[in-house]
């Protein structure tokens, strides 16, 4: 906990010595909500079916489709993220050289850009409510958390068998452009999946993505209770406990073997 | 006897990167260049102990083998008495690796911020973190500028906080890869007096250190090992090293200028003497040559005699001791 504490303290000291990041990083939300919100004055009135299960209002689907999958993206790059920065900044060996494991660095290092990443999820959201009338109605709280930490592990197992392979290879790792690509095209993102052919319909029920966004849609904008959530959180839980595990093998074998290679602080 | 560091046939061979051409041609195939081969040697309690070898010689492999980055193929590696691959945390609390990269700190944190960072991370307690810090930075001649950016510090500082960095969990051993490097001749001078006068003499620590700074090796090690192309060459004091080359075998002569044609006449002597001329300087008054001759232990007297009685005044006539360059440069075949 001290550890995670200081790592949390370091990338606090750092970020607030850059003075306009913060701005910087508003604008990058404010404006995006922007366009899709014309987009939705477009949309709306259609009377689109396939929005009818999340209220019939595409800004508010399309507001919890950003929020959430940046998050969860975001948590996909946290680990790979973390080796790839401090390979590039040099400060890797030094901190494999501490009395600290390997696992403890990355967890550690990794609870800022989870904050930074809860932050923006809210960041959303309140802009949402305040600048764009978006309204959650009797929202599930609880089922919304729930599924959202099943879906992080689920990434986060992802980012590992990721950061694995940056470990070893270095770049060009296919398992996070794989799954970003199809997470982006069939997780249901910018649009409902019911919209897409049946056959990629059949696909995306594969991606982990598609059944967060369907969960927390549901009990953000529905206020579905956790029994009518309960196929969505059986297929993360399932999930994570598939992947977890894996990731931790996969990773294991990386260190070992970059270590061989003397290749651990090269990039 | 108890050694800080005890390495036994130690073998690293590197896998090479392959080109798109041999992936196709051969897909299972692996070269591998050799970093390290059969290396053995043994570092005492309280040594100071140097690493020396041109570019690429291995010395850097070893040192990050001894620092648990990098796993041996073959043989044993003991770091107080602890096995680098079976023991690697533990070994990582006896010792403390210098990485000497400027890059492995954070610039935008102060030194202080930058050493509570890693102090957390080295297992010292939050009580102690205070009173370590300010022992350290004191040590290396820091504390004044403490609260400073790193951003802002000059090499000699970033090195030093560096070596206060890896003082932090008070290890028995300090391994530092080429701790020098980029520093100004002031501050090079510094760092070798706080190496040995601190660190070894007042402290008691083992410091393994890598150079190819021949006068670091010779004036601060009390022993060297020299590597190349990942084989040890020599490992003994700095002066049993020179003593490789016979002491005799180089005979510097001073003459006195005053007889003509000197040049055509030492020439003369050489080949009826089967010497071989490696210098000759012709200064105002005197003439200074430097004679290579054939037997390790040769008569001076015949050399002065045969010199006076071509006509030279001899001034003076000693045998030359090799500088560790020279040993160096014989030693590795140039």
């Amino acid at each position: 906990m001290i550890k995670a504490i200081a790592f949390l303290k370091r990338d606090i000291q750092e970020t607030l010595s850059y003075k306009l990041v913060f701005f910087g990083h508003l604008i990058g939300i404010v404006f995006p909500l922007f366009t899709f919100f014309f987009v939705s004055k477009l949309i709306d009135g259609s009377n689109i079916q396939s929005l009818t299960p999340y209220g019939n209002e595409y800004f508010p689907f399309v507001l919890i489709g950003i929020a959430f999958s940046s998050y969860m993206m975001l948590s996909l790059h946290f680990f790979s993220g973390i080796i790839v920065d401090a390979q590039r900044t040099g400060t890797l060996e030094a901190l494999f050289c501490t009395q600290t494991s390997l696992p403890t660095i990355l967890v550690s290092a990794s609870i800022f850009y989870f904050l930074e990443g809860a932050i923006n999820v809210i960041l959303y959201l309140l802009i949402g409510v305040i600048f764009f009338g978006v309204r959650f109605v009797n929202p599930n709280i609880v089922g919304t958390l729930l599924i959202s930490i099943l879906t992080i592990t689920c990434f986060l197992s992802v980012g590992i068998i990721s950061a694995s392979f940056v470990l070893v290879f270095k770049k060009g790792d296919p398992i996070m452009w794989l799954f970003s690509s199809i997470s982006g095209l069939l997780g249901g993102v910018m649009y409902p999946v019911s919209i897409m052919p049946v056959w990629l319909q059949k696909i995306s029920k594969f991606v982990p993505l598609t059944h967060s966004l369907e969960g927390i849609r549901k009990s953000l904008l529905t206020g579905a209770s956790i029994l009518e959530l309960i196929t969505e959180i059986k297929v993360l839980v399932i999930l994570s406990i598939i992947l977890l595990p894996l990731s931790f093998f996969f990773f294991s074998k990386a260190v070992i073997k970059a270590k061989k290679d003397g290749t651990l602080t090269h990039f | 006897m108890e050694y800080s560091i005890e390495v036994c046939n130690l073998t690293k061979k590197y896998p090479l990167v392959k080109r798109y051409r041999d992936i196709l041609r051969h897909p299972f195939k692996q070269e591998k260049m050799t970093a390290l081969q059969d290396v053995s040697f043994s570092v005492n309690k309280g040594e100071l102990f140097g690493l020396l070898g041109p570019n690429g010689a291995g010395k850097t492999t070893l040192l990050k083998i001894l620092a648990t980055l990098i796993l041996p193929d073959k043989g044993i590696v003991k770091v107080n008495g602890l096995d680098v691959e079976k023991q690697p945390s533990q070994v990582r609390r006896s010792i403390g690796f210098v990485v000497t990269e400027e890059r492995s700190f954070y610039w935008r944190l102060t030194g202080w911020q930058n050493l509570e960072f890693f102090a957390v991370l080295n297992n010292i307690g939050r009580k102690d973190i205070h009173k370590r810090l300010d022992k350290v930075l004191t040590l290396v001649g820091l504390r004044e500028d403490a609260h400073r950016m790193f951003k802002d510090y000059s090499s000699g500082m970033k090195q030093r906080l560096s070596i206060a960095r890896s003082l932090l969990p008070e290890p028995d051993i300090l391994i530092m890869d080429e701790p020098t490097r980029s520093l100004d001749p002031t501050a090079t001078k510094n760092l070798r007096e706080f190496i040995r006068e601190d660190l070894v003499l007042s402290q008691g620590k083992t410091v393994c250190l890598s150079t190819h700074n021949l006068y670091e090796a010779e004036n601060l090690c009390s022993r060297i090992l020299i590597l190349h192309k990942g084989r040890l060459i020599a490992c003994d004091t700095p002066n049993n090293i020179k003593s490789l080359l016979p002491l005799n075998s180089v005979i510097e002569i001073h003459l006195l200028q005053g007889i003509s044609n000197t040049k055509n006449i030492i020439d003369s002597i050489c080949t009826k003497k089967r010497y071989k001329q490696s210098k000759f300087k012709e200064e105002k008054q005197n003439i200074i040559v430097q004679l290579t001759t054939e037997e390790n232990s040769t008569d001076i007297s015949s050399i002065v005699e045969e010199f006076s009685r071509a006509g030279f005044q001899v001034t003076a006539c000693f045998p030359k001791e090799p500088t560790l360059e020279e040993v160096f440069d014989q030693i590795i075949g140039n």
